[in-house]
């Protein structure tokens, strides 16, 4: 699949998932943020290039239903998609857990940067942080399921040995 | 972790997007504008077109859920018509008024041993007596053969051992219905009389229990034999008697109107 084609499917999950559900929002702030997910997973098969650009376009998209924030998300999810993306070509990424973890982190950073640049807009700090944390840990989570279900329909065999070298 | 190019990249990006967010937001609302009425458009489409059909759906069950109850209750109100059809025309028969006419449903039916008989819910403690005359807005059924406290059971004019005298309206010509193997016949008119298919035929008052002047039926066919005295009349019962639903009640020949001339009907009642 081609740059263009990955990105304009990760837009389309990202602007459906907007549209449909809104933020995914589960309990005491605790959300999943769609976008991110696709953004970061794209990012890793892409590289660190693509993870910029499509992150930064993705996020104008995103403000775009709140323009008081216009910039804030764009600013966010390039730096996650330069992170993912520079990490997903340089680390060792084909297991479940290292999946995980870096989806983890990269809502961790959008968080922070989204954070610091919409301060005054949210609630407390303190509230903030813990959403963060469990908004990464939720969506961590996601990520294995989805990772392992991805590898479980479409590579059984590597799948199980990935099982068998995760254990 | 990544060439240099790509940290300028990302250094210039979060810049601009740093740039955007401190804009004014009068400055940024054409563009977000722009951005919501083209990309976010076909979705917010396709989101409206699914909710629609999803009220749709929803609001088609609730109308099918009522056309069936209107339905149901449209079907209980031809019911009703009809019900009242029934009395209206057992109103406008000529005993129609009297208060002495009691009512009963169809609960069961009983053809063993030969018998052609309903039960009916009602019996001595709804005014029914026995050998009272069970009739429809139609016509005679039959009569009652046993009455209990609370049900009632009424030979019908199919059982054979049911006999009513009857009288042609058009000659006068008197006889006595009854079944002979499975038709209903006139029994006992002799070959010379003047008796053809179409007569109407109606109770001749002269058995002691159905008045004078009650439908019975029609004369469906007349053969004459040479070899006998008799004629063969068939007949046709005015009251479809496999399509009971409610009887009608006249009390018993003793509350008949006075100085019609009865006598003892010619039936058995086993």
């Amino acid at each position: 699949m081609g740059a263009l084609s990955t990105f304009l499917l990760i837009t389309a999950v990202a602007l459906a998932a907007r549209v449909w559900f809104g933020d995914l929002h589960l309990f005491f702030g605790v959300r999943v943020d769609a976008t991110l997910l696709a953004l970061t997973l794209a990012s890793i098969a892409r590289g660190a290039r693509f993870g910029t650009v499509a992150g930064f376009v993705l996020g104008l998209v995103v403000d775009a239903v709140q323009p008081e924030w216009l910039g804030a998300s764009a600013a966010g999810y390039a730096l996650v998609g330069f992170f993912s993306g520079s990490f997903g070509q340089t680390i060792y990424v084909d297991r479940t857990r290292a999946r995980a973890a870096l989806v983890i982190a990269s809502v961790v950073i959008f968080d922070i940067v989204f954070g610091v640049l919409t301060v005054g807009i949210a609630s407390s700090f303190f509230s903030r942080v813990l959403a963060s944390l469990g908004s990464a840990v939720v969506t961590g989570g996601i990520t294995a399921l989805l990772s392992r279900a991805w590898q479980a329909v479409m590579a059984p065999q590597a799948s199980r040995a990935d099982l068998l070298a995760d254990e | 972790m990544s060439s240099r190019p790509g940290a300028v990249l990302v250094a210039t990006l979060v810049a601009a997007g740093l740039l955007l967010r401190v804009l004014d937001t009068s400055t940024k609302s054409p563009v977000a504008n722009l951005m919501l009425n083209t990309v976010y458009s076909p979705f917010f489409a396709v989101r409206g077109w699914a909710q629609e059909q999803s009220t749709l759906r929803s609001e088609n069950a609730r109308l099918r859920h009522l056309l069936a109850e209107m339905s149901f209750k449209a079907q209980e109100g031809d019911e009703y018509a009809r019900e009242a059809l029934r009395l209206r025309s057992l109103w406008d028969l000529p005993f129609g008024r009297d208060p002495h006419i009691h009512i009963g449903r169809v609960v069961g039916w009983d053809r063993r041993g030969g018998h052609e008989e309903v039960i009916v819910d009602r019996g001595l403690s709804g005014g029914i007596r026995q050998y009272a005359p069970a009739i429809t807005e139609d016509g005679v059924a039959g009569r009652v053969r046993v009455v209990t406290y609370n049900y009632a059971r009424v030979q019908l004019l199919s059982d054979p051992g049911c006999r009513v005298s009857v009288r042609s309206t058009r000659s006068g010509v008197l006889g006595v219905v009854r079944m002979s193997g499975s038709s209903l016949i006139m029994d006992r008119v002799s070959i010379e009389s003047d008796v053809a298919p179409g007569d109407t035929l109606v109770t001749a008052g002269i058995g002691g229990i159905f008045p004078a002047g009650l439908l019975l039926g029609f004369v469906s066919d007349v053969s004459k034999p040479a070899a006998s005295l008799l004629a063969d009349i068939d007949v046709q019962a005015a009251v479809r008697l496999d399509r009971l639903d409610y009887l009608f009640f006249l009390e018993s020949q003793a509350d008949l109107p006075p100085g019609a001339p009865y006598e003892l009907e010619t039936g058995t009642h086993p």
